[in-house]
């Protein structure tokens, strides 16, 4: 499977200029905040990293922080994205999605998954997320 | 019922200059009944056509990869090279930007330097508003470049070569002064190996490619509404997904600032002094640009000013873009994207603005 390790190679070669984009907050009926921390590579994004606003740190993959906070100010996120941001790594293993013929290559925030990067079959491409693309646009232009 | 109220409220925050122009154009229903009734003729329904056809089609070659693996090219061979790796990515910006619209070139190149950024560990506030001034200036060189050009390309029926060479004098004194300032810039090679590049959609990038130059020549002949077709129908069958992804609520705002803004032009035609020599036209609209924004300073005076002062209407608007925050609307798109703020943004802006004003009124002056 040298394409599996070249998927991995691939996406540690990428995870030092994936930048964290504007954050996405969403605000559910009963009053709740959730934030989403967009990954972004050359101008797509890859995936998003679930953000809890009250503890100020990320959540595992798979687990959204459903915070009841009147506000979150995307401001005052930056500088704790970057600070995630430094603190991401790649893992030394890929999971194959047939439907995609893509890579899926987990990322961890200290002792968790936090996002994948998905590489294409072959191991040598970045697979955007199109429709992350999509809402992170909407917030932007 | 509260849940809707929620969502429209969502909805109406998200997109705020949508709804500002909605909100305008029902406040003036009742000061002009007649307005619905001649808002299809305000929108000028072949320029739409031509302007929503280059935004399909650019909006496809964005999603296709091809423009951020360009832009990623650079960064791998040039990326020890800090000067002449920032002079690339500012002229590249610009480059892209007559092809691809000044918007969709930044949604590329700003992320770029973000991981330019990212990997020397130091602020490049500098080459950020450079970026930006540069899709704003050298976008100016061709009818597509970005939507004054469309709509003053389409409004005065020029064809895509005449416009070309109008703007050609005016596009090499900035590239000139992009020249200048980017040769100011300074940095340390990044040490980070290259990064690998994004998936390239191939068919989606022929189809666009093809459709960017069927609007160039279809725009020309006068052919808008085919245009568009074509543009949908090369992009939809590459990919669907590509056609979702065009931006509605944007197509909406520019119909709205057509309908709106050439609405303002016919109620300010007796109160605004028109434009009688090129000098005058080429202040008036870089300006207004200053106030209201590039797109609808065109709008508003492409109604008052004469066909012969077509040049000094697009010049002056397209330096316009590259004076204060509010002059484009890629100026806020670097705003919004980056942490480059207002203040830091004009310190570079200002200066090149005026440089390149004086320059384009000498041009005018000796033409």
């Amino acid at each position: 499977m040298a394409a599996a390790s070249r998927a991995v190679e691939t996406a540690r070669r990428a995870l030092p200029y994936v930048v964290v984009g504007p954050p996405i907050i969403h605000r559910g009926p009963a009053g709740d905040v959730h934030v989403d921390l967009p990954l972004i590579y050359q101008g797509f994004a890859l995936d998003r990293i679930h953000y809890d606003p009250v503890s100020r740190s990320p959540s595992p993959k798979g687990r959204p922080v459903h915070a009841m906070l009147r506000d979150v100010d995307p401001s005052s996120i930056a500088g704790e994205a970057e600070a995630i941001l430094g603190e991401l790594r790649v893992l030394d293993a890929a999971e194959y999605r047939g439907p995609e013929a893509a890579w899926a290559v987990p990322v961890a925030w200290r002792s968790f998954i936090v996002a994948h990067i998905k590489v294409s079959g072959d191991g040598g491409e970045i697979v955007p997320d199109y429709g992350l693309t999509e809402e992170v646009r909407r917030l932007v232009g | 019922m509260a849940r809707l109220a929620a969502r429209l409220r969502t909805y109406a925050a998200r997109e705020r200059l949508l709804t500002v122009l909605l909100v305008a154009y029902i406040v003036m229903i009742p000061l002009d009944p007649s307005l619905p009734r001649r808002s299809l003729r305000l929108l000028e329904p072949r320029v739409y056509a031509a302007l929503v056809a280059l935004l399909v089609a650019s909006r496809g070659l964005e999603l296709s990869g091809l423009p951020a693996r360009a832009a990623s090219r650079l960064l791998a061979k040039l990326r020890g090279r800090p000067g002449l790796l920032y002079s690339s990515i500012v002229l590249a910006a610009g480059a892209s930007a007559a092809f691809m619209t000044n918007d969709a070139a930044l949604f590329v190149y700003l992320p770029l330097v973000m991981s330019v950024e990212r990997i020397l560990g130091a602020p490049l506030t500098g080459l950020y508003v450079l970026v930006a001034l540069s899709v704003n200036t050298l976008s100016m060189a061709s009818p597509i470049g970005n939507p004054q050009n469309i709509y003053i390309w389409q409004h005065y029926r020029l064809s895509a070569a005449e416009f070309a060479a109008g703007m050609a004098p005016y596009t090499l004194a900035g590239l000139g002064l992009l020249v200048v300032y980017t040769a100011l810039l300074r940095g340390p090679p990044a040490r980070a190996p290259p990064p690998p590049p994004v998936r390239l959609d191939k068919p989606l990038a022929a189809a666009s490619l093809a459709a960017i130059l069927g609007v160039a020549v279809l725009g020309s002949l006068g052919m808008q509404y085919e245009a568009l077709l074509l543009a949908v129908a090369l992009v939809g069958v590459a990919r669907p997904r590509a056609l979702g992804a065009v931006d509605a609520p944007l197509l909406a705002v520019f119909a709205l600032l057509f309908i709106e803004f050439g609405e303002a032009s016919r109620l300010a035609a007796s109160h605004i002094p028109v434009p009688a020599t090129p000098m005058e036209a080429m202040l008036l609209a870089a300006g207004l640009s200053q106030a209201v924004s590039n797109v609808p300073a065109t709008v508003l005076l492409a109604h008052l000013v004469p066909r012969r002062l077509w040049i000094p209407l697009a010049v002056g608007a397209n330096v316009g873009g590259a004076g204060l925050a509010t002059g484009s609307m890629a100026n806020l798109i670097l705003l919004r994207l980056t942490r480059v703020d207002t203040r830091s943004y004009h310190r570079y802006a200002l200066p090149y603005f005026a440089a390149l004003l004086g320059a384009s009124a000498l041009l005018l002056a000796l033409g």
